[in-house]
């Protein structure tokens, strides 16, 4: 996902089973329960690629390219 | 530093936008043109000799032998161990403590960099060399006791580096207090242990950073010369007077085949897969680990054996006696994989490192220092990579061609470079797809 900087980005994140969603660099992190969508937003800063992942299990999903 | 902290969690948390693809386009046509530019017009006979180089001013080569130059460093060294050891043992196991990226960071990257330009360092800061006279030294035993001789050549050290890169890029919690310590004590036990039955000399080749130091070193301008005094030389000086030793190709492979394998873990279709496969994603982690080290040291033997081939040789020895060059393509792929992560969590190291044990002190005066954004803005980073990968590369082929001279003869020395170009040149574009595509 290509992101300027400047803008900013919502996630709508709905998982199976409760679990924490991080996004990598904007160091912002959420908290998710089963079945109900959760937002996160983040806002580009320093052009980078940026992981976003769950904890529970760790896995990665998505990558923001802030340019 | 704040004092909020999350929890532990890899090290890196931004990575290089991907290049852009016009620059893989015209690294990867440099890299072919030079190669096959470079086979027609380089010199016929040998050219590299350990006489040369431009003797370093008196004052500076004194220096670099001075025994109080070298104590400082090598104090400074030891402080800096015990330093990061209380941060282990008594730090706080959170995102803040300094020991993963002193590990990671430091110890890695900043090592193999700061070895390229100033040669073999690792050899007078390595701390295990001075537990290891001190512990003899208590002992009441001459320093050179060994038990048995050292024969194992870079084996201990390819074995070490390929542990340490699983362990930094594939194993769980490898930034966690307690996977720190089963691994650094553990790493020292060992090392003590092995240094203790084969004497110092199991350091130079065995010890896997004074490998990497040692290796990456090679290509510094700093140099002796056959007579022993200081000069400035090539960057190829150093790798083509190497010693064949044994494992100088595995340690080498594993070398270069890590950075590949850190490049090829963040390809959005492998670790789509291995995510959604039914087996352990880190099995398939670290079999692909192994993959890349295998195909370097394999496309290595294989390019030698036929070089081998058309220039009427014995294969036996020739895949070593071409392994150092590929230490300028390492290096090459040390500096554009890592060249970011080095301004970016190196700062932040020298910062987390005021606050060792996670109480919100600033012993050194650091804890406020911040990276420099203009060193890691996105065009001077893809310019970095693309130079670095393509330096690497023009410098291993010249020192193939070096090799290729000295061991075959006149009429077939064009010929039998031919296959090891082949084989560069998919490495540099390998390495420059890596780098494109995430």
């Amino acid at each position: 996902v290509n992101l300027g900087v400047g803008e900013s980005l919502t996630l709508v994140v709905t998982s199976d089973h409760d679990d924490e969603i991080h996004a990598h660099g904007f160091e912002v992190e959420g908290r998710l329960q089963a079945g109900k969508p959760s937002r996160i937003t983040v806002t580009g800063s320093q052009p980078g690629l940026y992981e976003v992942e769950t904890h529970k299990p760790p896995l990665r999903l998505l990558m923001i390219a802030v340019r | 530093m704040t004092p909020f902290a999350l929890p532990a969690h890899g090290v890196g948390s931004r990575q290089d936008l991907p290049l852009p693809f016009e620059l893989l386009v015209i690294g990867a046509a440099l890299a072919l043109v030079v190669s096959f530019v470079a086979l027609g017009v380089l010199w016929k006979q040998p050219l590299l000799r350990r006489e040369q180089g431009r003797l370093l001013p008196a004052p500076v080569a004194l220096a670099l032998d001075s025994p109080v130059v070298r104590g400082f460093f090598a104090v400074l060294s030891l402080a800096l161990t015990a330093w990061t050891l209380m941060a282990l043992v008594f730090g706080r196991d959170n995102a803040n403590n300094p020991v993963p990226y002193v590990v990671y960071v430091w110890l890695w990257v900043g090592l193999g960099v700061l070895s390229i330009i100033f040669g073999p360092i690792w050899r007078v800061l390595n701390p295990l060399r001075w537990i290891h006279r001190g512990v003899l030294a208590a002992a009441r035993v001459a320093p050179d006791l060994s038990l048995v001789p050292y024969r194992l050549g870079y084996w201990p050290a390819a074995a070490g580096l390929l542990a340490f890169t699983w362990l930094e890029l594939i194993a769980p919690d490898n930034a966690t207090l307690p996977v720190l310590q089963l691994a650094i004590f553990g790493f020292l036990l060992v090392s003590l242990v092995l240094a203790l039955v084969f004497g110092r000399a199991y350091f130079a080749t065995g010890d896997p950073f004074e490998a990497w130091s040692s290796l990456y070193g090679t290509l510094s301008p700093l140099g002796r010369r056959a007579d022993g005094r200081w000069v400035l030389r090539t960057p190829l000086h150093g790798p083509n007077e190497l010693a064949p030793q044994p494992g100088l190709l595995a340690v080498t492979s594993v070398m270069l085949g890590g950075t590949a394998y850190d490049g090829f873990s963040s390809e959005t279709w492998w670790y789509t897969f291995v995510q959604s496969s039914p087996l352990p994603g880190r099995l398939w982690e670290t079999a692909a680990l192994l993959a890349m080290c295998l195909i370097v040291a394999l496309s290595l033997y294989a390019a030698a054996a036929t070089s081998a081939l058309l220039a009427g040789l014995p294969v036996r020895g020739l895949a070593s006696a071409f392994a150092p060059s590929l230490l300028p393509i390492a290096a090459g792929y040390l500096l554009a994989h890592y060249w970011s992560l080095w301004v970016f969590e190196g700062t932040n190291t020298l910062a987390r490192l005021s606050d060792p044990l996670g109480t919100g002190a600033n012993w050194l005066g650091t804890a406020g220092i911040e990276p420099s954004y203009a060193l890691i803005e996105p065009t001077l980073v893809a310019t970095i990579q693309v130079v670095s990968i393509i330096t690497g590369h023009v410098l291993g082929v010249v020192l193939a061609h070096e090799r290729a001279v000295s061991l075959f003869e006149r009429r077939v020395a064009v010929l039998g470079q031919v296959p090891l170009l082949v084989l560069m040149v998919c490495y540099t574009v390998g390495g420059l797809t890596l780098l494109f595509s995430h």
